[in-house]
């Protein structure tokens, strides 16, 4: 389908002015449409500028110029002003890219700097980082600033000696993820839609991030139990919204049918909030056609998943029990949809 | 020039008109409905029917590994090999009978594909025939090939390649001598090998056989490949006296430089350009560090400069490149 199809449609249903492909055709956006790049060419922009950047920062070290704390926070904040208005100024990709590696070095010089006071520190590096957000022109900062934001913030939790209020910060970023991506036209529409882009992968990654300590030993935070009841209720909340699209009502055998398999599903999985969030990621990107999002929340799963029947402290015996229990339910449950809500007998052809 | 409002109208570039004030927020989401960027409820029957599937699979699966993994010792080797043949036959039965253009039929055929792995195993642990592991591994891969190439099924093609390439590193590590066929060695055996694979998939591929038009198999085959690659690079670069060197730079010009004349004028894939982009800056680099040396400090910041250089060309060139698809894609 093309544009021009689109439109034509779009003008047809009385969405857009009937004038809307004339404005088009006079526009100057038709002749500089530029795809976005994809996003292993940005990972190839953020992995070169971290080995830059490393570089840069090995030979201040290896100086003798740069001794002591103060000198380098004071280089440290002199290329994070340097590299964002040169940025602000200049867009061209081999000053974009020496940009980002003296930026993230700046930011290891200031955050070196400050390292005194822990507390100062980590409420700084936020503080940076916000800054960043808003006022650096790069998508691959911006991405990255979300996900060290996140990271002060966790700090300064357990600084302050709050470890559970880590909680309240996943339901907060799952909510914010659910947001940002079911009213992707909203902000897709609004000024600040380059910040919206970065920042909603940042922040989606960073939710999944932020459930790795539910899988390891030994950490300070619990009651995990806290953010797996937040993050079904933010997936029954964009499970109810999705059924309202489709047109297909709450108190209907349908709806009825997934809030409860979303319920059961998550009741044994208390201790791996991981599990839930990567599903809410799943459903997100799969019904925004992202595929980046499916493929992030599908290694997640495998993770969670592998970690959540590791860590049980049960028998060999037991565990091989309760995996063959918990893989033919899933197959049971495929039956009965199969039966009963007469989805296609045969599958469509399995294709990679 | 074509008419620009000729060209398909992909999320990206619905979601670039909404920017620039053509779309509001309802007609985008509308638009994104027209063009099924938007899963219709068959798309979100498909997805739970698939996922239901490959995760009850899956669990099952490792609840049997676990099973036999508790029971090993007490289990006699008659209900040993018992369990694990009656597994074959169910998996193979039930994909034959599932038919295999369907996805639980090409599920249980990768359970069938899986399970002579453990059965070997078993019988060379029971008879303590002495075999080294990599026979089981060259034995397991040539028993299954049948089903796999039947099977037509990229996730039990990458299975396949799995122990194939398992097989070849077990082989050089345990039988081959060491001091004649070196590390060096090893990696650029695989990084052929993975090349070859790589090379077979796209000849087959442009026959525009249905299960093979998805491009992520041949993407990962190509970061096998590259990484062997680089390796073996690595190896030359700070090795001494490896008699593999010297098939090294051959190899690096010969399997880089052909991937990126190929996927940029035969088989437009950005990713395999990129991937080849990576491993260059990666080589060259290293390179320059060698020749050039590291002990002095300014020489850190030389090299930060060579990488962001690097890589800023890498991304000129791509998004050249992918514009120039793109004109080119409108001319047609």
């Amino acid at each position: 389908m093309t544009i021009r199809d689109v439109f034509e449609q779009l003008i047809g249903e009385n969405r857009v002015p009937s004038n809307i492909l004339v404005q088009l055709q006079q526009s100057p956006l038709k002749d500089g449409w530029t795809e976005q790049s994809p996003w292993y060419v940005r990972t190839l922009i953020g992995v070169s500028a971290w080995i830059a950047a490393i570089l840069f920062l090995v030979f201040v070290f290896s100086i003798d110029l740069l001794d002591s704390e103060e000198s380098l926070l004071l280089l440290g904040m002199i290329l994070l002003v340097l590299t964002i208005v040169i940025r602000w100024k200049v867009d061209q990709v081999f000053v974009n890219q020496l940009m980002l590696a003296f930026n993230l070095a700046g930011q290891a010089m200031f955050l070196i700097g400050l390292s005194d006071n822990e507390e100062l520190t980590a409420t700084a590096i936020l503080g940076v980082e916000i800054v960043l957000i808003v006022v650096y022109r790069d998508a691959v900062l911006r991405f990255l600033a979300t996900l060290f934001a996140y990271a002060a913030v966790v700090s300064l939790g357990y600084m302050y000696d709050i470890p559970n209020a880590l909680h309240a910060l996943i339901i907060l970023t799952a909510c914010a993820v659910g947001v940002l991506w079911y009213h992707e036209a909203q902000f897709l529409t609004r000024k600040s839609t380059a910040i919206y882009k970065s920042v909603r992968y940042g922040i989606t990654l960073a939710l999944l991030l932020l459930l790795i300590p539910s899988m390891l030993a030994k950490i300070p935070v619990t009651d995990w139990w806290a953010s797996t009841c937040g993050l079904l209720f933010v997936l029954l909340l964009v499970e109810h919204r999705l059924l309202n699209r489709y047109a297909i009502s709450l108190s209907s055998a349908t709806g009825i049918v997934v809030m409860i398999c979303t319920v059961l599903f998550a009741g044994p999985l208390l201790t791996t909030p991981g599990i839930i969030a990567a599903v809410l990621v799943l459903v997100l990107g799969f019904q925004r056609g992202q595929r980046v999002l499916m493929g992030l929340a599908l290694v997640f799963l495998v993770v969670f998943l592998i970690a959540f029947y590791y860590h049980l402290d049960v028998t060999l015996l037991m565990k091989s029990g309760i995996l063959a229990i918990s893989g033919i339910v899933p197959l049971g449950m495929r039956w009965a949809l199969l039966r009963q809500f007469g989805l296609p007998a045969h599958d469509t052809h399995a294709h990679s | 020039m074509a008419d620009p409002l000729e060209k398909q109208a992909t999320a990206i570039r619905l979601h670039q008109l909404a920017q620039h004030g053509f779309l509001d927020a309802p007609a985008l989401e509308r638009a994104l409905e027209i063009t099924e960027v938007f899963p219709s409820k068959t798309g979100w029957q498909r997805l739970i029917n698939l996922l239901l599937l490959f995760l009850g699979v899956a669990l099952v699966l490792a609840g049997i590994i676990f099973f036999f993994a508790y029971n090993w010792k007490a289990m006699g080797k008659f209900l040993k090999f018992g369990l694990l043949e009656a597994g074959i036959l169910l998996a193979v039965f039930g994909a034959w009978q599932q038919g295999l253009n369907r996805a639980s039929g090409k599920a249980l055929l990768l359970v069938a594909a899986i399970l002579p792995g453990p059965l070997m195993a078993v019988y060379g642990q029971v008879y303590q025939t002495g075999a080294d592991p990599y026979e089981l591994f060259v034995n397991w891969t040539a028993f299954i090939l049948i089903w796999v190439v039947i099977g037509q099924f990229a996730p039990l093609w990458l299975v396949w390649l799995i122990l194939l390439n398992t097989s070849v590193i077990l082989y050089w590590a345990q039988i081959l001598a060491s001091d004649a066929w070196t590390w060096a060695g090893l990696f650029d055996m695989l990084s052929l090998l993975n090349l070859l694979t790589l090379v077979l998939w796209e000849i087959f591929s442009e026959r525009k056989i249905a299960w093979m038009h998805g491009r992520w198999l041949p993407r990962i085959v190509l970061c096998a490949t590259l990484v062997a690659l680089v390796i073996a690079t690595q190896i030359a670069i700070w090795g001494d006296d490896d008699p593999f060197r010297l098939l090294v730079p051959f190899l690096d010009l010969g399997i880089v430089g052909g991937c990126l004349w190929i996927y940029q004028t035969r088989r437009h894939d950005l990713f395999m350009l990129a991937a080849c982009l990576f491993s260059g800056i990666v080589v060259l680099t290293t390179l320059s560090i060698k020749i050039v040396g590291w002990e002095e400090p300014v020489l850190y910041l030389f090299y930060g400069l060579l990488v962001v250089a690097q890589a800023g060309g890498a991304v000129f060139w791509l998004r050249f490149i992918q514009q120039h698809w793109e004109q080119r894609a409108e001319r047609v």
